[in-house]
């Protein structure tokens, strides 16, 4: 008979993990990214952006257009880059193909020296993982602090297990 | 039981009764039924499994390639969630006990209205007769917050008897 | 009384939920004042004077390809505007870009470029008045050459806000079309 009141406990921790995950998933199937929520990680989209925002993304458009701000990852290395298009080229048949050359606002020049191999610029379809439509100002810096110092991974676990011990009593 | 309830709480008074109540009717000598909680838990279980098989999944493989078997499981997981809700809502409904002596059934809803001392349980035996009454926390609960397992099965026992004695 | 974490789990639910009405009121209302102000489809810009220089470049970075010289467009321009109606209290910044729109016919290719673009910080520094600028990019048809073709030069403005949805659109103005010269043959 315990054994029930416990499964009805432990069932409530799964779903607040569960509903977290599967908003995150839903999300992602919506827009039709790999990963439609991006954190900032460096300056070269100030001042709009700063270290720490976190954007939201869309994907479902055929075409982007110039000075939309997109997320792309440079031939998967999962970092993920946002800068704004400078120019686009795509072709008259409307095949849904589209050429993209970027830039991040506070950058001197354009990101060619970024690209893979010798590309100057990139496929909408293939290298573009959203458009930012909307941003949450540094509520992301919790990540990159976790990302980025050694010990934060363990106080904030930490302080989880300890909230989590003291709201059971 | 043997711990001390904050009494100014009815929430926590309330969940302090309804505990014990499997010891009481057990004492009065009913056996308890799980029938709906064991479904209830199933359902909830479930849900659980389709996020944590999308969780899996989703680490394991490139998300272009499994977009198909993401969506199944995210109308799934909102498919059963809403099953649950419903669940929750209209079969189970407040009960917090259910347990049967021989042929005889008894289910047990409690409400109480914050900030009332008063504890409301609502009994229905298997012939749909039903008797609501409401109990005064203080009757059994003593002033340093523990409560009085004794005074509580007098009155349920005191209910019992009048809900069977019913005539409608 | 109630327990330390009870307060704590209120205090923490309540201060959430008065933060997400805060934004939700401060993105609503900021919207409903550009919607009075009508200012997301009539701020005026004036562009003139365009002067296109046409070049060559070598380097990769200015889309040659193996050190065949490739084609490169810059320009000289007047810029007029007043964009101070797209600041309120929930603009950050506005980034302002001058485009270009033409057609490749031969190439069968519909293309836009950006040949100038800044940002303003504040209402303060919103009118642009510039006067025989040079743009800040060399530009150059991926397929094939700019010279020859009609350019139709356009301003656009993006609202980057505090908090919420991102902001664009097109300043109103006349129809530039400029058609890009053939370069001086060396």
């Amino acid at each position: 008979m315990n054994i029930r009141a416990e499964l009805a406990k432990f069932l409530n921790l799964c779903f607040v993990f569960s509903s977290a995950y599967m908003f995150w998933q839903t999300y992602s199937i919506v827009a039709d990214t790999h990963s439609p929520i991006v954190v900032v990680l460096s300056g070269s989209m100030e001042p709009a952006f700063q270290r720490g925002d976190i954007l939201f993304l869309w994907n479902r458009n055929k075409y982007s257009n110039v000075g939309d701000i997109v997320v792309y990852e440079v031939e998967d290395k999962q970092i993920p880059i946002v800068h704004r298009v400078l120019r686009e080229h795509h072709s008259v048949k409307d095949n849904g193909k589209q050429l993209l050359l970027t830039k991040g606002d506070n950058n001197a020049g354009n990101d060619i020296p970024l690209y893979a191999g010798k590309k100057t610029y990139l496929n909408k379809n293939k290298d573009i993982v959203g458009t930012v439509k909307g941003y949450l100002p540094q509520l992301g810096y919790v990540t990159i602090w976790v990302a980025e110092n050694k010990y934060a991974k363990f106080a904030l676990l930490g302080f989880l297990a300890i909230t989590s011990l003291l709201g059971d009593e | 039981m043997s711990k001390p309830v904050n009494v100014y709480s009815i929430s926590e008074v309330s969940q302090t009764i309804n505990e014990s109540l499997p010891d009481v009717m057990k004492r009065l000598g009913y056996e308890e039924t799980f029938e709906l909680v064991d479904q209830k838990l199933l359902i909830g279980y479930s849900t659980a499994i389709v996020a944590a098989i999308s969780f899996i999944i989703d680490k394991k493989f490139v998300h272009d390639n499994i977009v198909k078997y993401q969506q199944i499981l995210v109308g799934t997981y909102f498919v059963l969630s809403v099953i649950f809700w419903f669940f929750k809502k209209y079969v189970e409904k407040t009960i917090v006990y259910s347990g049967k002596n021989g042929t005889e059934i008894i289910k047990l809803k409690t409400e109480y209205e914050e900030n009332k001392p008063i504890y409301n349980m609502t009994l229905i035996d298997n012939k749909k007769k039903t008797l609501t009454s409401s109990l005064e926390i203080n009757k059994v609960f003593n002033s340093e917050g523990y409560l009085q397992t004794d005074l509580l099965l007098e009155w349920v026992k005191q209910q019992l008897t009048t809900l069977s004695n019913k005539k409608k | 009384m109630f327990s330390l974490t009870q307060r704590a789990q209120y205090i923490g639910n309540y201060a959430m939920t008065i933060g997400l009405v805060l934004i939700a009121l401060i993105i609503s209302s900021s919207h409903l004042d550009f919607f009075q102000k009508d200012i997301l489809r009539h701020t005026k810009a004036s562009i003139g004077q365009i002067k296109p220089i046409v070049g060559f470049r070598t380097s990769r970075f200015y889309g040659a390809s193996n050190g065949k010289p490739k084609e490169n467009t810059r320009i000289a321009f007047d810029l007029n505007t007043d964009l101070s109606g797209l600041f309120n209290w929930n603009t950050k910044q506005v980034f302002v870009y001058l485009t270009a729109e033409y057609n490749n016919t031969e190439k069968g290719t519909l293309n836009e470029v950006t040949f100038w673009d800044g940002i303003i910080k504040d209402a303060e520094h919103a009118v642009i008045d510039l006067k025989n600028t040079r743009s800040k990019y060399s530009v150059w048809d991926y397929v094939g050459d700019l010279s020859g073709k009609d350019l139709q030069f356009k301003l656009h403005w993006n609202i980057q806000p505090h908090i919420g949805p991102l902001m664009y659109g097109v300043a109103e103005g006349n129809d530039m079309i400029v058609t890009i010269p053939e370069p001086e043959k060396k």
